[in-house]
Parts: structure tokens; C-alpha cells; sequence
């Protein structure tokens, strides 16, 4: 085997590898949940919450953090158009909540947020207090 | 539901399609991406039809507008991915492909049709065609 066939299937073992575990990751669905749609991914630092909010803009959005505890609030207007025949409406609008209880308690004031294409990234790093400490072992 | 109502509703400008036939004849290219359903909300507002469709993730260059006879088909690539080093812990939503069809009828101008890509949010305008205005003279 060349080298680069060598690295050629390495790379294939690595997308065969991520694929599994998307579609593990995604596999398992809860069929009811409340809006808006959520995802949470963390290590051992850092968790990152990402929330589904199409159509909204950051003054809409208010994200609360307090402990292990994460609240995304906000109102998704309506159109109110004046005179328009409504012919479909599934987008949902209205006000909502949501908070959930991250895997760790997190830093609050150090809490990045941006919202991109409709979705809200929310980056939450774990608090120094609650991090795993290494300690020293002195030799005699 | 929607089928049913399709029958009676048949000159409905703008009615969905159900794309089982297209599904089977053209199936997405990359199959580790699963088929999302958008939410969508039609208005109409001075003869302009507004379609807003939910497609969160997907960049501007992901999405595909078609016209085929009168189907007229939306489709976004979400771009949205796996962190890099991080663990999924849970997850309530999961990128793919958003696509719905719907049949225009022919009073929709099918030469003017304009897409816009906001916030994740994609809007359609779609206009009616207005009755050309031909005077007759009368002698």
C-alpha cells in the first residue's frame, strides 16, 4: 500500500467513524418537545447549547444563565399584515420559555452568544470551581 | 386532510404537492442527511403571494428554487454540524435537507419569481399575473 492509499483510507475510516456517530447522535428523537427545538454538545470545559429560532433577531431573544441552570426566552411576532388573505400558517408565533439544566454549572458572565442563520449558539464554559483539579503528588 | 381539501379547492392559487413521486425518482444525494419538512405560512397581500418558509441552518447558497411545469419546489441544505470536540449530550433537532412542493395555478406569474434568505427564515414572492388590460374599442 502507497502512502497515500494508506491516508486515503484512513480518511474513508474517519468519515465512516463521524457518520456512525451522527447518525447515532441523531437517531434517537423525542417526538414531543417543547419550542424551540434545542441541542446541547459539551467536554470536559465548555458546553455549547444550540436553539432552532428562524425569523427571530437578538433583540427578541433573552438567554438567562444561572448555575447549571440555562433559560432562553423570547416572542416570535406574528405577521400583522394589514389586509392579507392567510392561506397557511404553520410557523408557530407567540411567546416562549424554555429552560433546561446543563451537565455542569457554568461560568455566567462569560457566556458567548450569536445568532446565525436562524440558529441561536450559545457557548457556556464550565466553572473553574466545578473543574476537575489535578494534585500534585510530592515525593518524599 | 390537505389532499382532501386540494379536491375542492382545485383553483386555489398556490395548493401543496405531495412529492412522493418525486421522492422516489430523485433521491437526496447524500443519504446521511435526513428530509426535513419546513414549516411554511402563505399570505397573500395585493395580488403578491408571500411564502416564508423555516429553514434554520442553511446559507444563502444552499438553497434551490426549481419550476418544473407548474411544481414549484424549495429545497436548503442545512449546514448545520457536529461540533468539532465536543459530545452530543442531547438533541432535539438534526441537520438535512428542507423541501416542500407546491402546484402554482396559472394565474401566478412564473417569470417573476423572487426568493429572499433572512435569519433562517427563506421568503417566495410570487405575483398574480394581472388581466391585461386590452381596450376595446367600441365604433
Amino acid at each position: 500500500m502507497t502512502h497515500n492509499q494508506f491516508l486515503y483510507s484512513g480518511i474513508l475510516k474517519e468519515i465512516a467513524r463521524l457518520q456512525n456517530e451522527m447518525s447515532r447522535v441523531f437517531e434517537d428523537f423525542p417526538v414531543e418537545y417543547d419550542y424551540p427545538p434545542i441541542n446541547i454538545w459539551n467536554n470536559a470545559d465548555n458546553v455549547l447549547v444550540h436553539v432552532e429560532v428562524p425569523g427571530l433577531t437578538a433583540e427578541q431573544l433573552d438567554v438567562t444563565v444561572s448555575g447549571e441552570t440555562l433559560t432562553v426566552s423570547g416572542e416570535r411576532k406574528a405577521e400583522q399584515i394589514e389586509n392579507a388573505v392567510w392561506h397557511r400558517r404553520e410557523r408557530k408565533s407567540g411567546r416562549f420559555s424554555k429552560t433546561i439544566r446543563l451537565p455542569f454549572p457554568v461560568e455566567a458572565d462569560k457566556v458567548q452568544a450569536k445568532l446565525e442563520q436562524g440558529i441561536l449558539r450559545l457557548e457556556l464554559p464550565r466553572s473553574e470551581a466545578d473543574k476537575p483539579r489535578k494534585i500534585a503528588v510530592k515525593t518524599a | 386532510m390537505w389532499l382532501t381539501r386540494n379536491k375542492e379547492k382545485e383553483n386555489e392559487t398556490v395548493r401543496e404537492t405531495r412529492d412522493e413521486a418525486v421522492e422516489q425518482s430523485e433521491p437526496i444525494r447524500n443519504e446521511e442527511l435526513s428530509r426535513l419538512t419546513p414549516n411554511v405560512d402563505i399570505y397573500e397581500k395585493d395580488d403578491v403571494i408571500y411564502l416564508a418558509v423555516d429553514m434554520p441552518g442553511v446559507d444563502k447558497g444552499a438553497v434551490e428554487l426549481t419550476l418544473e411545469k407548474n411544481v414549484l419546489t424549495i429545497e436548503g441544505r442545512s449546514s448545520y454540524s457536529r461540533p468539532e470536540g465536543y459530545g452530543c449530550s442531547y438533541a432535539e433537532f438534526r441537520p438535512g435537507v428542507y423541501r416542500r412542493s407546491f402546484t402554482l395555478n396559472q394565474e401566478i406569474d412564473r417569470e417573476n419569481i423572487e426568493a429572499n434568505l433572512k435569519d433562517g427564515v427563506l421568503t417566495v414572492v410570487l405575483k398574480r399575473l394581472l388581466p391585461s388590460k386590452t381596450k376595446i374599442e367600441v365604433h
